[in-house]
């Protein structure tokens, strides 16, 4: 098998607030493999999100970093200085999109500027091959008619359309790793479901790693090869995407795969989840899934399980003792 | 109950907001039957106009054409005092929980208004034991009464809300997006419950959602709009076992399933044109992949077909 | 089941439950009071209204007594702050100063407050044509540099205390009209308004019960940022000869009348200098720290 690109390890981060310390990561393990899209699924507040900007060092100021490593290929990222991130990480390495396509580019510069501005940098050379790249690369997002986008403002621009724009420059300096979050939640179905088939075709042309960060379990079963489940703080389950839907072990992961909504789900065997997600101020102790887990035993309260391969490719942090 | 009784009725409905652009034909035409006891889905993208539609429908907003009846009756010239009794009639479910109730109020207050704009009781007392009772029906308890809106979490919200648009006995409820910004294992909770309540108060409800999925599992009917028209209507089992219109097709192809083994495959390509000037004809010609000539031309009348209602040329040649 | 619930028993449940609830008040407050600088701002309010309130009681001496011996005198035991050209014990001049500018900020607050809450509300809420000519009124008053305007109001009134306040409030409104009514616009269109409507309430009620409460909190802020800003005017008109007139301490007219002195006695203009200073951080310190204890964004999350 091979080395991950990214591997994060007990990873333990906090937020203080007026109520005190929300501890939103706490001992989180996730290694995405090269080439692989990787889902990271769970519910608001459950730290996905956090994660993600994490790894590209976008901390709020009363972020406290409380201890753990994310190595990107070997190298710890959060011992480097922001300045360090900048100059050899961030866009070139790993780039990063967010929900709100339309917050990301700025709106006073057309498409071109800012296309060229990226471009510049990794790849000086005259004007007019630089225009052939940028033409290329709206290409490769198979948007229409690159010629006249490339004129626009971003307010001329549909959500869909800015969304792969914001691919497009972000691809522009061909980072290895692309950490994606919920990129799709603010569109129409129609439009998810093109870009969802633009990026699965592009991630298999110039062979990119994807961290893909969602709620969407039905968006998961498209796009995922390997998902990590999320649930306050931790990763409960890291399996492929199929044995997630066909045979998911944790008893949180049961819980969300038969949340989703198919054909067959109608309102009498709609399933309901009882409880709900913990705050993270004074979380439970032990297993924080423990106050809503019907297989619970003394043990779940007292410390959190670690994530134990119950078969290749597929790890569960659960006391349970029949792990399949 | 008569089991087809129609409770509302939209004929040709219209809303046209002028913009510096141009007018907006947000609703454009909209022919609708909500029948009693049903729950009926609305779907459509972004900008279609289903929120107007609901908006319209429940006379928060004024329409610029065509008439709506409230069994049998014309409500689009309703003076003050009818529409304070339209109010007890239907009633609204927001999409936020977190902006629907008034920050400054506990929830208490929040709750106690329907019952002191409508007389619906009298005095502190005999409110607070009707808010006691509408709160416990929707899993709260009486505690809840004194916090304000943000103590409380958003599912929790949402439940107050729905307890809001339930304190006027309505007979219609229109849900515009209830679930959309809660979690997944709380959208679940106030699905069951919203049906569990429709089914003890003989309600009919009015569903809007983008998320396609979610109507399938809670309505009867469902009708699809496009660019401030109402495209198809039918049955939900039949909809989503033979959508008619392309453009409904193309739409819940579009859906990701949850299910690893089918993946997308015939999506909907292209984006939804400006409303200021949409295509001439039928609106969806541009991304038609059945397009006819007679389809830039003329705008196909929404009918029966194959019993259902469609608006597409397709089915005029049969 | 549901049914047997009485009054009674339900009472007795919220009234145990209200004794541990804090009120949303108290929220504020405890959010306000964690912050040090607005603390320190409303100690140094407090004190300055309570040096204004016990003025008599405070102040050592009469501050309108002249000694004309005893001019210009550096400060010592019997007079703190020195005394002025006229003999006059500073430290009493200053303490009834904070009288006499207080009382003209709050004034003015109250006068553009009042007019400017109303015609922000009304622009606000009904819109259309009220709102542009309101709004135009506004644009036309902001475009006058404001002291010049309150120079001519007050030249053509004539000087005195009064005027001030009339000449500053004709302008100060602006602001608050301004603030309001983008407060009561994005209130407009919030959910719980059209909830409001959606339940049948009139427009009177939705704009007492919603759309008023919601918008305290902006017009509270309004009041403690618009007073340094009216303090300091005010001082300046006094300084200038248009506003309070002698023998009348105000901390204006007094750096008015050390500035002929200032190298043989700086205490006068420098002493009346950082009374005005200090009382202006304290009122900047409270308006920023009410803006965030306020802040509704911090429940949220």
């Amino acid at each position: 098998m091979m080395s991950p690109i990214l591997d994060i390890n007990d990873l333990y981060l906090s937020f203080s607030t007026e109520e005190g310390e929300l501890e939103a990561i706490n001992g989180l393990n996730l290694e995405v493999e090269q080439g692989k899209i990787h889902g990271l699924i769970g519910e608001t507040g459950c730290g996905k999100s956090v994660t993600g900007r994490t790894v590209l060092g976008l901390f709020d100021s009363n972020t406290m970093i409380k201890g753990g490593e994310i190595l990107y290929n070997g190298d710890d990222l959060l011992s480097k200085t922001q300045h360090e991130l900048q100059r050899d990480y961030r866009g070139n390495e790993i780039a990063m999109i967010f929900q709100d396509p339309g917050s990301s580019l700025n709106p006073v510069f057309k498409i071109e500027d800012q296309l060229d501005e990226v471009l510049r940098i990794y790849q000086p050379g005259k004007k007019a091959e630089r225009r052939k790249k940028m033409i290329a690369a709206l290409n490769a997002v198979k948007l229409p008619d690159p010629e006249r986008l490339l004129k626009k403002y971003p307010h001329q621009l549909s959500g869909g359309m800015k969304q792969r724009v914001m691919i497009a420059l972000n691809l522009a300096c061909q980072p290895s790793l692309l950490i994606a979050d919920e990129p799709t939640t603010a569109l129409d179905v129609s439009i998810q479901a093109q870009f969802i088939n633009v990026l699965k075709e592009l991630q298999k042309e110039i062979d990119i790693t994807i961290l893909y960060i969602t709620h969407d379990m039905a968006v998961v079963s498209e796009i995922c090869d390997q998902v990590s489940v999320m649930y306050a703080g931790r990763i409960v389950e890291d399996v492929s995407m199929e044995d997630l839907f066909n045979k998911p072990v944790h008893p949180y992961s049961k819980l969300l795969v038969s949340s989703v909504l198919g054909p067959e789900t109608n309102i009498d065997n709609l399933v309901e989840i009882s409880g709900s997600v913990p705050r993270l101020i004074n979380p439970p102790p032990g297993c924080r899934f423990h106050p809503r887990c019907e297989h619970m035993k003394p043990e779940c309260k007292e410390e959190p399980p670690v994530l134990k391969e119950v078969a290749p490719g597929h790890q569960v942090a659960c006391f349970k003792e029949d792990l399949s | 109950m008569n089991s087809t009784e129609v409770i509302l009725q939209a004929d040709k409905i219209q809303k046209i907001f002028p913009s510096k652009e141009g007018d907006v034909r947000a609703v454009d035409g909209v022919n609708l039957d909500l029948i009693s006891g049903e729950v009926f889905g609305l779907v459509g993208e972004s900008g279609c106009g289903k929120s107007t539609l609901s908006r319209l429908l429940l006379r928060l907003l004024d329409s610029s054409g065509g008439s709506i009846k409230f069994k049998g009756e014309d409500i689009t010239g309703f003076d003050k005092k009818q529409l304070k009794m339209l109010r007890r009639q239907m009633s609204l479910v927001f999409q936020d929980p977190h902006t629907s109730l008034n920050p400054r109020m506990t929830i208490y207050d929040n709750l106690a208004r329907p019952f002191k704009v409508h007389n619906l009781a009298e005095g502190r007392e005999e409110i607070t034991v009707e808010i006691v009772r509408l709160l416990k029906s929707m899993g709260l308890q009486a505690e809840h009464m004194i916090r304000y809106p943000h103590e409380l979490s958003g599912g929790q919200k949402q439940r107050v809300v729905v307890a809001r648009a339930l304190a006027v006995d309505p007979e219609v409820v229109f849900l515009d997006e209830p679930t959309s910004a809660l979690d997944v294992s709380v959208q679940a909770k106030i699905l069951k419950l919203l049906a569990k309540i429709k089914d003890e108060k003989d309600l009919t409800y009015f569903f809007i959602s983008h998320d396609i999925n979610l109507i399938r599992v809670i309505s009867d009917r469902i009708g699809v709009m496009y660019l401030g028209r109402m495209v198809e209507q039918g049955e939900v089992a039949g909809m989503f076992k033979e959508p008619m219109h392309p453009y409904t097709r193309g739409l819940f192809s579009s859906v990701p399933e949850p299910t690893p083994a089918r993946k997308l495959d015939s999506v909907l390509m292209g984006e939804v044109p400006s409303p200021v000037n949409p295509p001439s004809g039928c609106h969806f010609h541009p991304r038609c992949p059945e397009k006819m000539a007679i389809c830039e031309q003329e705008s196909p009348v929404f009918n029966y077909r194959q019993g259902r209602k469609v608006a597409c040329h397709l089915y005029n040649l049969d | 089941m549901e049914d047997t619930l009485t009054y009674e028993e339900i009472k007795k449940d919220i009234d145990n439950l209200k004794q541990e609830k804090t009120s949303q008040l108290a929220l504020v407050w405890s959010r306000f009071k964690r912050n040090k600088l607005a603390l320190i701002g409303g100690i140094i309010v407090l004190i300055m209204v309570l040096i204004a309130i016990f003025a008599p009681v405070l102040a050592p001496h009469d501050p309108y007594r002249t000694a004309p011996l005893r001019r210009l005198e550096a400060p010592s035991f019997e007079h703190p702050l020195g005394t002025d050209a006229m003999g006059r014990d500073m430290l009493s001049r200053l303490i009834y100063g904070a009288r006499v500018e207080l009382s003209i900020g709050i004034l003015i607050i109250l006068f553009e407050g009042t007019i400017g809450i109303t015609l922000g509300l009304l622009a606000g809420y009904f819109g259309g044509w009220v709102d542009s000519v309101i709004m135009r009124l506004v644009d036309i008053l902001r475009s006058f540099p404001v002291i010049i305007l309150a120079m001519a109001i007050a030249g053509v009134l004539g000087q005195g205390v009064y005027n001030v306040v009339i000449a500053l409030g004709i302008v100060g409104w602006t602001t608050f009209a301004r603030m309001v009514r983008s407060k009561i616009l994005s209130i407009k269109e919030s959910d719980y308004v059209e909830a409001a409507r959606s339940i049948g309430e009139s427009t009177p009620s939705i704009i007492i019960r919603y759309i008023l409460p919601n918008a305290v909190s902006t017009a509270i802020i309004m009041v403690c940022i618009m007073m340094p800003t009216a303090l300091i005017a005010s001082a300046t008109l006094s300084f200038l000869g248009l506003g309070v007139q002698p023998p009348i301490a105000s901390w204006g007219s007094i750096i008015s009348a050390g500035r002929d002195y200032l190298l043989q006695a700086p205490w006068i203009s420098t002493t009346a200098g950082l009374f005005i200073m200090f009382t202006v951080l304290g009122f900047n310190f409270i308006g920023d720290g009410l803006r965030d204890a306020f802040d509704p964004t911090a429940d949220r999350s």
